[in-house]
């Protein structure tokens, strides 16, 4: 799910065993599952694996290729 | 959102350990706990790391629109990679590289650009890694380098291009290398050889560096010098000035290859020979050694050569003794040991001999700075 950001603009996720995606326009910037609390002004949608991959085909997303399904392909 | 200390920021009320935002031409990451990107990295959006924290990229990446570092560390591999990577130039503006490879990499090319002091560090001390084919721009910076030697030994090499030359390179830990069939990108700078590090070479490149020896023999033994080649004809020559630290013993080292010093050999500390293999010492008229420490030769060879036209070259030993142990049986009848082509001012009418058969004599000829030995 896409984390509403806060009044200031930010998005923050602090979850544990979760994918974390952030992008801008149509670019990711970071996609990877991690523990670690992340924020951003961008866009960050936190989710399982599957559900991030929905999201970049969804968004039509580019930049970074997950190493195990290639994705989105530049 | 606040930066609260080093450590971390704030979102809110919220700690943060990772920040991330992205412009047209780079994605920017504050980082302050060790975080991991395993995804490659593609497209034309370069990279900026920020933060005290450890960024780890694992992945082949392929983006082309450059790297750099102004704070904290990025590291390619996280120790179980062979292949990591990124392309193009990382630029070191306050903060450092490292690299953490789970196999021998010799073709590690990237560029890297120093615009402040830096530090490299190769971690996994089972696997050597060669910065092979990009071009090191030193601009006259400070570069640290520090090889983790706590599971092994492999050495950091670099034989990229050589941009512009570093000001100073600091052997922190471990072995780092010079190829002779690379660039040689850390000419020019003066090295300063930490105790038990190591400046070691393969092939034959001409080694212009002023270097200082602080002591040890290397992470392996092999020396804080050390001609790694086991070729013969690879023979390193170090032009520069040498200089032993005060108190301390380093050893410079080879094997079925030579070794070659044309610099000056200064300072006040000792010099210790170890390997098999012959290491020539030899001068100009106006650059003769001058270092203080005692010299001591563990195994293999040291010819002192007479310095250039001259024809008599005298040495002065700062030994009011000559006391000489062998660490090999010496055969029976008479052996000669020349010191070096020359003569000596000093005369030395009695010789101690350390680990010789009884009744053996010897006879010191100060002509020839020969060393004669009988054994009956």
């Amino acid at each position: 799910m896409i984390i509403t950001p806060d009044e200031n603009g930010w998005s923050y996720d602090d979850s544990t065993g979760n994918w974390k995606l952030v992008y801008s326009d149509k670019v990711i910037i970071f996609y990877e599952e991690t523990n670690v609390s992340i924020a951003t002004q961008s866009t960050l949608f936190v989710g399982t694996k599957d559900e991030c991959e929905e999201e970049i085909i969804r968004v039509e997303l580019n930049g970074i290729q997950n190493t195990h399904n290639d994705l989105n392909n530049t | 959102m606040k930066l609260t200390d080093s450590s971390a920021a704030n979102v809110g009320l919220s700690v943060v350990r990772c920040i991330a935002s992205s412009t047209t031409l780079f994605r920017h990451f504050m980082v302050y706990a060790a975080t991991t990107i395993s995804s490659v990295i593609s497209g034309t959006v370069g990279l900026i790391k920020n933060g005290t924290g450890t960024l780890i990229s694992t992945a082949v990446n392929t983006y082309t629109g450059g790297t750099t570092v102004n704070s904290g560390t990025l590291q390619i591999g996280n120790g179980t990679n062979a292949t990591a990577r990124v392309l193009g130039t990382t630029t070191l503006s306050g903060g450092n590289l490292a690299y953490n490879y789970n196999a021998n990499n010799f073709a590690v090319n990237g560029s890297i650009t120093l615009t402040a002091t830096a530090t490299i560090t190769k971690l996994n001390g089972l696997r050597q890694i060669n910065l092979q084919t990009g071009t090191l721009n030193g601009g006259s910076q400070t570069l640290n380098i520090f090889v983790d030697t706590t599971a092994g030994t492999a050495p950091l090499y670099f034989n990229g291009t050589a941009g512009t030359s570093l000001g100073q390179v600091n052997i922190l830990n471990g072995g780092v290398g010079q190829d002779g069939t690379g660039g040689l990108p850390l000419r020019n700078a003066a090295i300063n050889v930490s105790s038990g590090a190591q400046f070691r070479t393969y092939t034959s490149p001409t080694i212009n560096n002023n270097i200082t020896l602080n002591g040890g023999a290397g992470p392996d033994g092999n020396g804080a010098l050390w001609n790694e080649s086991v070729v013969a004809g690879h023979t390193p020559i170090y032009t520069g000035i040498i200089t032993l630290a005060t108190g301390t013993n380093s050893s410079v080292g080879n094997t079925t290859s030579a070794f070659s010093i044309t610099g000056k050999i200064t300072g006040a500390g000792s010099f210790t020979k170890v390997g098999t293999g012959i290491l020539s010492t030899f001068s100009t008229l106006t650059v003769v050694n001058d270092y203080t420490g005692s010299t001591t030769i563990s195994a293999g060879t040291l010819r002192v050569l007479k310095p250039f036209a001259i024809t008599t070259p005298t040495a002065s030993f700062t030994s009011t003794t000559l006391s000489v142990s062998f660490s090999s049986t010496l055969p029976s009848g008479t052996t000669n040991f020349q010191f070096f082509q020359g003569s000596t001012t000093n005369t030395y009418a009695s010789v101690t001999l350390v680990s010789v058969p009884a009744g053996t004599t010897a006879v010191y000829t100060s002509a020839t700075s020969t060393l004669t030995v009988i054994v009956p």
